[in-house]
Protein backbone atom coordinates (compact mmCIF):
# COMPACT_ATOMS: atom_id res chain seq x y z
CA UNK A 1 0.00 0.00 0.00
CA UNK A 2 2.83 2.24 0.71
CA UNK A 3 4.00 2.04 -2.49
CA UNK A 4 1.14 3.65 -4.13
CA UNK A 5 0.68 7.04 -5.19
CA UNK A 6 -1.45 10.07 -3.62
CA UNK A 7 -3.48 9.43 -7.19
CA UNK A 8 -3.61 6.10 -6.28
CA UNK A 9 -4.53 5.87 -2.88
CA UNK A 10 -7.21 8.53 -3.41
CA UNK A 11 -8.47 6.61 -5.75
CA UNK A 12 -8.53 3.23 -3.46
CA UNK A 13 -10.04 5.72 -0.87
CA UNK A 14 -12.80 6.62 -3.08
CA UNK A 15 -13.34 2.56 -4.08
CA UNK A 16 -13.19 1.81 -0.14
CA UNK A 17 -10.41 -0.92 -0.74
CA UNK A 18 -9.11 1.33 1.99
CA UNK A 19 -10.26 3.25 4.92
CA UNK A 20 -8.65 6.55 5.73
CA UNK A 21 -7.59 5.00 8.93
CA UNK A 22 -6.19 2.17 7.80
CA UNK A 23 -3.93 4.41 5.63
CA UNK A 24 -2.92 6.78 8.97
CA UNK A 25 -2.30 3.47 10.84
CA UNK A 26 0.10 2.47 7.93
CA UNK A 27 2.35 5.43 7.76
CA UNK A 28 2.47 6.20 11.60
CA UNK A 29 3.32 2.47 12.16
CA UNK A 30 6.38 2.90 8.89
CA UNK A 31 7.46 6.35 11.02
CA UNK A 32 7.74 4.26 13.86
CA UNK A 33 9.58 1.78 12.24
CA UNK A 34 11.91 4.80 10.52
CA UNK A 35 12.69 6.96 13.30
CA UNK A 36 16.87 6.90 12.40
CA UNK A 37 15.87 8.85 9.84
CA UNK A 38 15.00 11.60 12.21
CA UNK A 39 12.93 13.08 9.42
CA UNK A 40 9.48 14.06 11.88
CA UNK A 41 9.99 16.50 14.79
CA UNK A 42 5.94 16.10 16.09
CA UNK A 43 4.01 12.82 15.74
CA UNK A 44 0.24 12.71 17.81
CA UNK A 45 -1.16 9.92 16.46
CA UNK A 46 -4.65 10.86 17.97
CA UNK A 47 -4.79 14.12 16.32
CA UNK A 48 -3.74 12.09 12.80
CA UNK A 49 -6.50 9.56 13.54
CA UNK A 50 -9.00 12.05 14.21
CA UNK A 51 -8.66 13.51 10.90
CA UNK A 52 -8.67 10.11 9.38
CA UNK A 53 -11.93 9.52 10.84
CA UNK A 54 -13.46 12.35 9.68
CA UNK A 55 -12.12 11.66 6.26
CA UNK A 56 -13.90 8.31 6.31
CA UNK A 57 -17.16 10.16 6.93
CA UNK A 58 -16.72 12.63 4.15
CA UNK A 59 -16.04 9.43 2.03
CA UNK A 60 -18.99 7.97 3.70
CA UNK A 61 -20.86 10.99 2.67
CA UNK A 62 -20.02 11.07 -1.15
CA UNK A 63 -18.27 14.43 -0.06
CA UNK A 64 -14.34 13.58 -1.05
CA UNK A 65 -11.91 15.20 -3.29
CA UNK A 66 -9.15 13.20 -4.81
CA UNK A 67 -7.01 13.79 -1.98
CA UNK A 68 -9.69 12.97 1.33
CA UNK A 69 -8.10 10.62 3.55
CA UNK A 70 -4.68 10.97 1.74
CA UNK A 71 -1.98 11.20 4.47
CA UNK A 72 0.46 14.27 4.03
CA UNK A 73 2.73 15.88 6.29
CA UNK A 74 4.15 19.06 6.36
CA UNK A 75 7.66 20.96 7.21
CA UNK A 76 8.11 22.50 10.06
CA UNK A 77 7.96 26.04 8.69
CA UNK A 78 4.49 25.82 8.67
CA UNK A 79 2.41 26.76 11.40
CA UNK A 80 -0.06 24.18 13.11
CA UNK A 81 -2.87 24.41 15.75
CA UNK A 82 -2.49 20.57 16.82
CA UNK A 83 1.36 20.15 16.14
CA UNK A 84 4.32 22.26 17.41
CA UNK A 85 5.87 24.68 15.10
CA UNK A 86 9.56 24.85 15.69
CA UNK A 87 10.91 25.80 12.13
CA UNK A 88 13.67 23.24 13.52
CA UNK A 89 15.06 26.02 16.04
CA UNK A 90 15.50 26.33 19.79
CA UNK A 91 13.88 29.63 19.50
CA UNK A 92 10.27 27.99 18.65
CA UNK A 93 10.53 24.66 20.95
CA UNK A 94 7.21 23.83 22.05
CA UNK A 95 5.60 26.48 20.34
CA UNK A 96 2.10 25.59 19.59
CA UNK A 97 0.62 28.12 17.37
CA UNK A 98 -3.15 29.58 17.60
CA UNK A 99 -3.74 29.25 13.51
CA UNK A 100 -3.28 27.48 10.85
CA UNK A 101 -1.08 27.72 7.89
CA UNK A 102 -2.93 28.65 4.73
CA UNK A 103 -1.50 25.53 3.01
CA UNK A 104 -2.10 23.48 5.60
CA UNK A 105 -5.60 24.28 6.50
CA UNK A 106 -6.57 24.63 1.88
CA UNK A 107 -5.31 20.53 2.64
CA UNK A 108 -7.19 19.83 5.66
CA UNK A 109 -9.84 21.31 4.12
CA UNK A 110 -9.07 19.00 0.67
CA UNK A 111 -9.37 16.04 3.32
CA UNK A 112 -5.88 15.15 3.72
CA UNK A 113 -4.90 13.75 7.01
CA UNK A 114 -1.34 15.43 8.86
CA UNK A 115 0.66 12.69 10.18
CA UNK A 116 3.40 15.28 11.44
CA UNK A 117 5.70 17.79 11.35
CA UNK A 118 8.75 17.20 9.32
CA UNK A 119 12.68 18.18 10.17
CA UNK A 120 14.55 20.65 8.10
CA UNK A 121 17.29 23.33 8.70
CA UNK A 122 16.63 25.85 11.08
CA UNK A 123 14.56 28.62 9.69
CA UNK A 124 14.47 27.62 6.53
CA UNK A 125 18.30 27.98 6.26
CA UNK A 126 20.83 25.34 4.91
CA UNK A 127 20.99 23.09 2.01
CA UNK A 128 22.05 19.52 3.82
CA UNK A 129 19.50 19.62 6.97
CA UNK A 130 22.74 19.65 9.12
CA UNK A 131 21.28 22.57 10.58
CA UNK A 132 18.43 21.52 12.77
CA UNK A 133 18.37 22.19 16.59
CA UNK A 134 16.87 18.50 16.66
CA UNK A 135 19.73 16.70 14.69
CA UNK A 136 20.27 15.44 11.46
CA UNK A 137 18.11 14.24 9.09
CA UNK A 138 19.79 11.01 7.37
CA UNK A 139 19.23 9.78 3.27
CA UNK A 140 17.03 7.06 2.98
CA UNK A 141 19.24 6.23 -0.44
CA UNK A 142 22.65 6.38 1.72
CA UNK A 143 22.63 6.97 5.71
CA UNK A 144 25.76 8.45 6.00
CA UNK A 145 24.75 10.90 3.46
CA UNK A 146 22.69 14.14 3.75
CA UNK A 147 19.18 14.29 2.03
CA UNK A 148 19.79 17.68 0.97
CA UNK A 149 17.83 20.74 2.61
CA UNK A 150 16.25 22.78 3.52
CA UNK A 151 13.22 20.53 2.97
CA UNK A 152 15.30 17.53 4.10
CA UNK A 153 13.17 15.95 6.50
CA UNK A 154 10.26 16.35 3.24
CA UNK A 155 12.46 14.50 1.04
CA UNK A 156 13.52 11.71 3.34
CA UNK A 157 9.95 11.21 4.39
CA UNK A 158 8.91 10.49 1.35
CA UNK A 159 12.00 8.90 -0.24
CA UNK A 160 11.21 6.71 2.16
CA UNK A 161 7.64 5.90 2.10
CA UNK A 162 6.99 6.72 5.36
CA UNK A 163 4.70 9.75 4.04
CA UNK A 164 2.87 9.80 0.36
CA UNK A 165 3.70 13.00 0.38
CA UNK A 166 5.25 16.22 2.62
CA UNK A 167 4.85 20.24 1.93
CA UNK A 168 8.27 22.09 1.71
CA UNK A 169 9.47 25.34 0.77
CA UNK A 170 11.96 26.49 -1.23
CA UNK A 171 13.83 30.08 -1.28
CA UNK A 172 17.05 29.28 -2.76
CA UNK A 173 16.36 25.91 -3.87
CA UNK A 174 15.23 24.22 -0.68
CA UNK A 175 12.71 21.92 -2.32
CA UNK A 176 14.92 21.16 -5.44
CA UNK A 177 18.12 20.54 -4.43
CA UNK A 178 16.52 17.63 -1.04
CA UNK A 179 14.48 16.14 -4.25
CA UNK A 180 17.19 15.82 -6.12
CA UNK A 181 19.56 14.32 -3.21
CA UNK A 182 16.82 11.94 -1.86
CA UNK A 183 15.54 10.89 -5.07
CA UNK A 184 11.81 12.04 -5.62
CA UNK A 185 9.87 14.94 -6.98
CA UNK A 186 9.34 18.21 -5.38
CA UNK A 187 8.07 21.46 -6.78
CA UNK A 188 8.52 24.88 -6.41
CA UNK A 189 5.69 27.04 -7.84
CA UNK A 190 6.13 30.85 -9.18
CA UNK A 191 6.35 32.74 -6.44
CA UNK A 192 2.54 33.83 -5.46
CA UNK A 193 1.15 30.93 -5.99
CA UNK A 194 1.30 29.48 -2.35
CA UNK A 195 0.09 31.36 0.16
CA UNK A 196 3.11 32.62 2.68
CA UNK A 197 0.41 33.19 5.76
CA UNK A 198 1.33 30.65 8.29
CA UNK A 199 4.76 30.22 6.74
CA UNK A 200 7.66 31.22 9.39
CA UNK A 201 9.42 34.12 7.25
CA UNK A 202 12.87 34.02 5.99
CA UNK A 203 13.23 35.73 2.98
CA UNK A 204 9.93 37.06 1.60
CA UNK A 205 10.48 37.71 -1.67
CA UNK A 206 11.87 34.72 -2.38
CA UNK A 207 9.77 32.04 -0.08
CA UNK A 208 7.50 29.57 -1.69
CA UNK A 209 5.45 26.87 -0.18
CA UNK A 210 5.65 23.49 -2.80
CA UNK A 211 5.07 20.02 -2.61
CA UNK A 212 7.17 16.70 -2.80
CA UNK A 213 6.07 13.55 -3.53
CA UNK A 214 6.93 10.82 -5.70
CA UNK A 215 5.04 11.56 -9.41
CA UNK A 216 4.36 14.92 -11.09
CA UNK A 217 1.01 13.94 -11.26
CA UNK A 218 1.10 13.42 -7.37
CA UNK A 219 2.14 16.60 -7.59
CA UNK A 220 -0.10 18.54 -10.06
CA UNK A 221 -3.65 16.73 -7.28
CA UNK A 222 -1.56 18.29 -4.61
CA UNK A 223 -1.38 21.99 -6.12
CA UNK A 224 -4.97 21.57 -6.65
CA UNK A 225 -5.98 21.85 -2.74
CA UNK A 226 -3.12 23.78 -2.09
CA UNK A 227 -2.44 26.75 -4.86
CA UNK A 228 -4.60 30.15 -5.04
CA UNK A 229 -5.27 33.53 -3.80
CA UNK A 230 -5.42 34.53 -0.06
CA UNK A 231 -5.89 38.13 0.50
CA UNK A 232 -3.98 37.31 4.10
CA UNK A 233 -1.07 37.31 2.14
CA UNK A 234 -0.12 40.50 -0.05
CA UNK A 235 1.83 39.32 -2.67
CA UNK A 236 -0.40 36.62 -3.39
CA UNK A 237 -1.37 36.74 -7.04
CA UNK A 238 -5.14 36.43 -7.63
CA UNK A 239 -5.78 34.27 -10.70
CA UNK A 240 -8.77 32.57 -12.15
CA UNK A 241 -8.72 28.76 -10.14
CA UNK A 242 -6.77 26.14 -12.43
CA UNK A 243 -6.82 22.28 -12.77
CA UNK A 244 -2.74 21.65 -12.60
CA UNK A 245 -3.54 18.36 -14.23
CA UNK A 246 -4.65 19.35 -17.09
CA UNK A 247 -1.39 19.49 -18.73
CA UNK A 248 -0.44 15.76 -18.08
CA UNK A 249 -1.09 13.86 -21.16
CA UNK A 250 0.62 16.67 -23.45
CA UNK A 251 3.60 15.15 -25.68
CA UNK A 252 6.98 16.79 -25.89
CA UNK A 253 6.47 16.49 -29.70
CA UNK A 254 8.02 20.22 -30.73
CA UNK A 255 9.18 20.80 -26.98
CA UNK A 256 12.12 23.25 -27.16
CA UNK A 257 14.01 22.00 -24.27
CA UNK A 258 16.84 25.21 -23.28
CA UNK A 259 19.98 23.98 -22.05
CA UNK A 260 21.80 26.89 -20.33
CA UNK A 261 25.39 26.71 -21.24
CA UNK A 262 26.78 28.06 -17.83
CA UNK A 263 24.77 24.86 -15.95
CA UNK A 264 27.01 22.36 -18.25
CA UNK A 265 30.12 24.37 -17.03
CA UNK A 266 32.91 23.97 -14.62
CA UNK A 267 31.99 22.32 -11.31
CA UNK A 268 29.43 19.78 -12.95
CA UNK A 269 30.30 16.63 -11.64
CA UNK A 270 30.36 14.00 -14.97
CA UNK A 271 27.97 11.31 -13.05
CA UNK A 272 25.51 13.81 -12.42
CA UNK A 273 25.79 15.13 -16.07
CA UNK A 274 26.10 11.77 -17.61
CA UNK A 275 22.36 10.90 -16.15
CA UNK A 276 20.99 14.48 -16.88
CA UNK A 277 21.93 13.74 -20.37
CA UNK A 278 19.90 10.36 -20.53
CA UNK A 279 17.12 12.21 -19.41
CA UNK A 280 17.64 14.41 -21.93
CA UNK A 281 18.39 12.06 -25.03
CA UNK A 282 14.99 10.53 -23.36
CA UNK A 283 13.00 13.70 -24.16
CA UNK A 284 14.30 13.85 -27.68
CA UNK A 285 13.52 10.35 -28.38
CA UNK A 286 9.66 11.73 -27.91
CA UNK A 287 10.29 13.91 -30.21
CA UNK A 288 11.64 17.01 -28.27
CA UNK A 289 14.18 18.94 -29.40
CA UNK A 290 17.43 20.18 -27.49
CA UNK A 291 18.40 24.71 -27.84
CA UNK A 292 21.55 26.15 -26.45
CA UNK A 293 20.74 28.91 -24.48
CA UNK A 294 22.70 30.95 -22.10
CA UNK A 295 21.90 32.77 -18.94
CA UNK A 296 25.45 35.11 -18.75
CA UNK A 297 24.80 36.00 -15.05
CA UNK A 298 23.35 32.71 -13.70
CA UNK A 299 26.52 32.56 -11.59
CA UNK A 300 25.92 35.88 -9.92
CA UNK A 301 22.82 34.27 -8.62
CA UNK A 302 24.84 32.99 -5.57
CA UNK A 303 26.11 35.95 -3.93
CA UNK A 304 23.04 38.43 -4.82
CA UNK A 305 21.04 35.44 -3.42
CA UNK A 306 23.38 35.62 -0.26
CA UNK A 307 22.97 39.66 -0.02
CA UNK A 308 19.10 39.31 -0.12
CA UNK A 309 18.19 36.61 1.63
CA UNK A 310 20.16 37.54 4.69
CA UNK A 311 18.73 41.36 4.95
CA UNK A 312 15.42 39.73 4.30
CA UNK A 313 16.14 37.26 6.91
CA UNK A 314 17.04 39.12 9.29
CA UNK A 315 14.47 41.67 9.24
CA UNK A 316 11.60 38.89 9.64
CA UNK A 317 14.09 37.76 12.51
CA UNK A 318 13.57 40.74 14.80
CA UNK A 319 10.45 39.16 15.79
CA UNK A 320 11.79 36.71 17.96
CA UNK A 321 13.11 38.65 20.86
CA UNK A 322 12.12 36.21 24.00
CA UNK A 323 8.87 38.85 25.11
CA UNK A 324 5.95 37.72 23.40
CA UNK A 325 6.81 33.71 22.68
CA UNK A 326 9.66 31.54 21.83
CA UNK A 327 12.95 30.90 24.02
CA UNK A 328 13.51 33.48 26.56
CA UNK A 329 16.74 33.33 28.26
CA UNK A 330 16.52 32.38 31.80
CA UNK A 331 19.20 34.92 33.46
CA UNK A 332 19.01 38.12 32.37
CA UNK A 333 19.58 42.17 33.70
CA UNK A 334 17.70 44.18 31.67
CA UNK A 335 15.15 44.30 28.67
CA UNK A 336 18.12 45.14 26.37
CA UNK A 337 20.33 42.13 28.17
CA UNK A 338 17.11 39.54 28.16
CA UNK A 339 16.34 40.20 24.14
CA UNK A 340 20.38 39.82 23.35
CA UNK A 341 20.27 36.77 25.30
CA UNK A 342 17.36 34.91 24.11
CA UNK A 343 18.17 35.38 20.64
CA UNK A 344 22.24 34.32 21.70
CA UNK A 345 20.73 31.18 23.45
CA UNK A 346 17.75 30.30 20.73
CA UNK A 347 19.36 30.95 17.38
CA UNK A 348 21.74 28.72 15.90
CA UNK A 349 24.99 29.28 13.69
CA UNK A 350 23.63 29.84 10.54
CA UNK A 351 20.44 32.22 11.45
CA UNK A 352 23.15 33.98 13.65
CA UNK A 353 25.31 34.27 10.62
CA UNK A 354 22.70 35.47 7.98
CA UNK A 355 21.38 38.13 10.53
CA UNK A 356 24.22 39.50 10.87
CA UNK A 357 25.46 39.52 7.35
CA UNK A 358 22.02 40.55 6.36
CA UNK A 359 22.20 44.08 9.16
CA UNK A 360 24.98 44.68 7.43
CA UNK A 361 24.27 44.90 4.28
CA UNK A 362 21.68 46.91 5.30
CA UNK A 363 23.25 49.51 6.92
CA UNK A 364 23.61 52.99 6.50
CA UNK A 365 26.64 53.70 4.06
CA UNK A 366 26.20 50.03 2.67
CA UNK A 367 22.98 49.64 1.90
CA UNK A 368 23.48 51.21 -1.77
CA UNK A 369 26.72 49.01 -2.00
CA UNK A 370 25.22 45.72 -1.16
CA UNK A 371 21.27 45.25 -1.20
CA UNK A 372 20.33 47.86 -3.81
CA UNK A 373 22.70 46.23 -6.32
CA UNK A 374 22.13 42.83 -5.43
CA UNK A 375 18.37 43.90 -6.37
CA UNK A 376 19.69 45.51 -9.61
CA UNK A 377 21.33 42.31 -10.27
CA UNK A 378 18.56 40.28 -9.37
CA UNK A 379 16.78 41.90 -12.37
CA UNK A 380 19.09 41.29 -15.02
CA UNK A 381 19.06 37.62 -14.06
CA UNK A 382 15.22 37.96 -14.31
CA UNK A 383 15.14 39.52 -17.15
CA UNK A 384 17.84 37.31 -19.15
CA UNK A 385 14.85 34.21 -18.24
CA UNK A 386 12.75 35.86 -20.27
CA UNK A 387 15.14 36.31 -23.06
CA UNK A 388 15.79 32.58 -22.82
CA UNK A 389 11.91 31.54 -22.77
CA UNK A 390 11.77 33.30 -26.55
CA UNK A 391 14.16 30.80 -27.61
CA UNK A 392 12.56 27.54 -25.69
CA UNK A 393 9.55 26.50 -23.90
CA UNK A 394 10.88 24.56 -21.07
CA UNK A 395 14.53 24.95 -19.43
CA UNK A 396 16.87 21.96 -18.67
CA UNK A 397 19.34 20.70 -16.60
CA UNK A 398 20.96 20.08 -13.22
CA UNK A 399 19.82 20.29 -10.01
CA UNK A 400 23.42 20.17 -8.26
CA UNK A 401 26.77 20.05 -9.14
CA UNK A 402 27.03 16.41 -7.69
CA UNK A 403 25.15 14.09 -5.50
CA UNK A 404 24.30 14.02 -1.67
CA UNK A 405 27.32 14.70 -0.23
CA UNK A 406 28.50 12.85 3.31
CA UNK A 407 27.92 14.95 6.69
CA UNK A 408 29.88 17.14 7.66
CA UNK A 409 32.00 17.74 4.48
CA UNK A 410 30.76 21.03 3.42
CA UNK A 411 29.37 22.02 7.25
CA UNK A 412 32.47 23.39 7.96
CA UNK A 413 32.53 25.60 4.82
CA UNK A 414 29.47 28.04 4.82
CA UNK A 415 30.52 28.87 1.27
CA UNK A 416 30.90 25.33 -0.17
CA UNK A 417 27.45 24.62 1.48
CA UNK A 418 25.85 27.76 -0.18
CA UNK A 419 27.03 26.76 -3.54
CA UNK A 420 25.08 23.85 -3.23
CA UNK A 421 22.33 26.06 -4.82
CA UNK A 422 24.24 27.29 -7.94
CA UNK A 423 21.27 25.97 -10.42
CA UNK A 424 18.60 26.77 -8.30
CA UNK A 425 19.14 29.96 -6.74
CA UNK A 426 18.86 31.84 -10.37
CA UNK A 427 15.07 30.25 -11.12
CA UNK A 428 14.03 31.35 -7.39
CA UNK A 429 15.41 35.08 -8.13
CA UNK A 430 13.43 35.40 -10.74
CA UNK A 431 10.64 33.75 -9.64
CA UNK A 432 9.51 31.02 -12.28
CA UNK A 433 8.29 27.34 -10.96
CA UNK A 434 10.83 25.08 -10.96
CA UNK A 435 10.91 21.07 -10.05
CA UNK A 436 13.26 18.52 -9.84
CA UNK A 437 12.66 15.02 -10.65
CA UNK A 438 14.32 11.56 -10.15
CA UNK A 439 16.47 10.75 -13.26
CA UNK A 440 19.22 8.10 -12.22
CA UNK A 441 21.95 7.32 -9.99
CA UNK A 442 25.27 8.68 -9.41
CA UNK A 443 28.30 8.37 -7.64
CA UNK A 444 27.69 5.83 -4.76
CA UNK A 445 24.43 5.03 -5.74
CA UNK A 446 23.03 8.14 -4.43
CA UNK A 447 19.67 9.83 -6.24
CA UNK A 448 20.68 12.46 -9.38
CA UNK A 449 17.95 14.95 -10.15
CA UNK A 450 16.96 16.64 -13.27
CA UNK A 451 15.55 20.10 -13.27
CA UNK A 452 12.61 21.63 -15.01
CA UNK A 453 11.93 25.29 -15.10
CA UNK A 454 8.93 27.00 -17.26
CA UNK A 455 7.58 30.51 -17.27
CA UNK A 456 5.73 32.01 -14.59
CA UNK A 457 2.31 30.67 -14.27
CA UNK A 458 2.99 27.60 -16.18
CA UNK A 459 2.87 24.71 -13.72
CA UNK A 460 0.65 22.65 -16.08
CA UNK A 461 2.64 22.17 -18.82
CA UNK A 462 6.01 22.15 -16.25
CA UNK A 463 4.38 18.90 -14.58
CA UNK A 464 3.12 17.79 -18.30
CA UNK A 465 6.75 18.03 -19.59
CA UNK A 466 7.95 15.98 -16.32
CA UNK A 467 4.68 13.26 -16.54
CA UNK A 468 5.90 12.41 -19.81
CA UNK A 469 9.31 11.75 -18.77
CA UNK A 470 7.69 9.16 -15.90
CA UNK A 471 5.19 7.88 -17.97
CA UNK A 472 8.53 6.52 -19.72
CA UNK A 473 10.83 5.76 -17.05
CA UNK A 474 10.63 4.68 -13.62
CA UNK A 475 13.74 6.39 -11.43
CA UNK A 476 10.94 7.78 -10.08
CA UNK A 477 9.25 4.50 -8.67
CA UNK A 478 12.52 3.08 -7.42
CA UNK A 479 12.93 2.45 -3.70
CA UNK A 480 15.90 2.72 -1.26
CA UNK A 481 17.19 -0.66 0.37
CA UNK A 482 16.00 0.27 3.64
CA UNK A 483 12.63 0.71 2.64
CA UNK A 484 12.21 -2.49 0.67
CA UNK A 485 13.38 -3.91 3.97
CA UNK A 486 10.71 -2.97 5.80
CA UNK B 1 16.63 94.36 7.78
CA UNK B 2 13.88 93.06 6.69
CA UNK B 3 12.88 89.64 7.63
CA UNK B 4 9.75 87.19 6.52
CA UNK B 5 8.63 85.28 8.74
CA UNK B 6 7.64 82.14 7.28
CA UNK B 7 6.16 79.33 9.95
CA UNK B 8 5.57 75.75 9.38
CA UNK B 9 3.00 73.53 10.95
CA UNK B 10 3.91 70.01 11.45
CA UNK B 11 0.46 67.90 12.18
CA UNK B 12 0.25 65.05 13.30
CA UNK B 13 -3.40 63.39 12.21
CA UNK B 14 -5.17 59.71 13.36
CA UNK B 15 -6.74 58.82 10.36
CA UNK B 16 -9.94 57.46 10.88
CA UNK B 17 -10.00 54.29 9.97
CA UNK B 18 -11.66 51.56 11.67
CA UNK B 19 -8.78 49.02 12.10
CA UNK B 20 -4.81 49.26 12.36
CA UNK B 21 -2.63 50.16 9.57
CA UNK B 22 -1.07 46.90 9.03
CA UNK B 23 -3.88 44.72 10.39
CA UNK B 24 -8.01 44.66 10.90
CA UNK B 25 -7.80 44.42 14.56
CA UNK B 26 -9.98 47.00 15.82
CA UNK B 27 -8.85 50.21 17.63
CA UNK B 28 -11.72 51.53 19.82
CA UNK B 29 -9.98 54.27 22.18
CA UNK B 30 -10.49 53.32 25.70
CA UNK B 31 -10.22 49.17 25.71
CA UNK B 32 -9.09 46.92 27.88
CA UNK B 33 -5.53 46.73 27.57
CA UNK B 34 -4.69 43.56 24.86
CA UNK B 35 -7.59 42.73 23.71
CA UNK B 36 -7.25 44.58 20.54
CA UNK B 37 -3.48 43.08 19.75
CA UNK B 38 -4.38 40.38 16.85
CA UNK B 39 -1.91 37.72 15.65
CA UNK B 40 -0.37 39.80 13.27
CA UNK B 41 0.02 43.10 15.78
CA UNK B 42 2.07 40.24 18.10
CA UNK B 43 3.79 39.41 15.04
CA UNK B 44 3.29 35.67 15.99
CA UNK B 45 5.30 33.73 13.32
CA UNK B 46 4.10 32.97 10.30
CA UNK B 47 1.70 36.51 10.00
CA UNK B 48 1.90 38.64 7.50
CA UNK B 49 1.08 42.61 7.66
CA UNK B 50 -1.68 43.65 5.47
CA UNK B 51 -1.88 47.35 4.48
CA UNK B 52 -5.15 48.97 5.13
CA UNK B 53 -6.56 50.28 1.91
CA UNK B 54 -8.30 52.86 3.71
CA UNK B 55 -5.24 54.59 5.73
CA UNK B 56 -3.94 55.00 2.36
CA UNK B 57 -7.12 56.76 0.64
CA UNK B 58 -7.06 58.89 4.04
CA UNK B 59 -3.74 59.76 3.23
CA UNK B 60 -4.01 60.75 0.20
CA UNK B 61 -6.69 62.76 0.62
CA UNK B 62 -5.64 64.50 3.40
Amino acid sequence: MFEKSVAELGRALLAKQVSAVELARLYLDRIGRHKELNAFLDVRPEVTLLQARAADERIARGEATPLTGVPVAHKDIFVTRDFASTASSRMLKGYMSPFDATVVEKLGNAGMVTLGKLNCDEFAMGSSNENSYYGNVLNPWDTSAVPGGSSGGSAAAVAARIAPAATATDTGGSIREPAAFSGVTGIKPTYGRASRWGMIAFASSLDQAGIMTCSAEDAALIFNGMLGFDPKDSTSVDRAQEDYTRGLTQGVKGLRIGLPREFFGEGLQPDVEKAVREALAEYVSQGAKLVDISLPNAALGIPVYYVIAPAECSSNLSRFDGVRYGHRAAQYGDLDDMIKKSRAEGFGPEPRRRILIGAYVLSHGYYDAYYLQAQKVRRIIADEFQQAFGQCDVIAGPVTTSVAFGFGEKAADPVAMYLSDLYTIPGSLAGIPGMSIPCGFGARNRPVGLQLMTNYFEEAKLLGVAHQYQLATDWHKRLPPIVSDR
Amino acid sequence: MNWEVVIGLETHVQLSTQSKVFSDASIVFGAAPNTQASVIDMALPGTLPVLNKGAVERAIRF
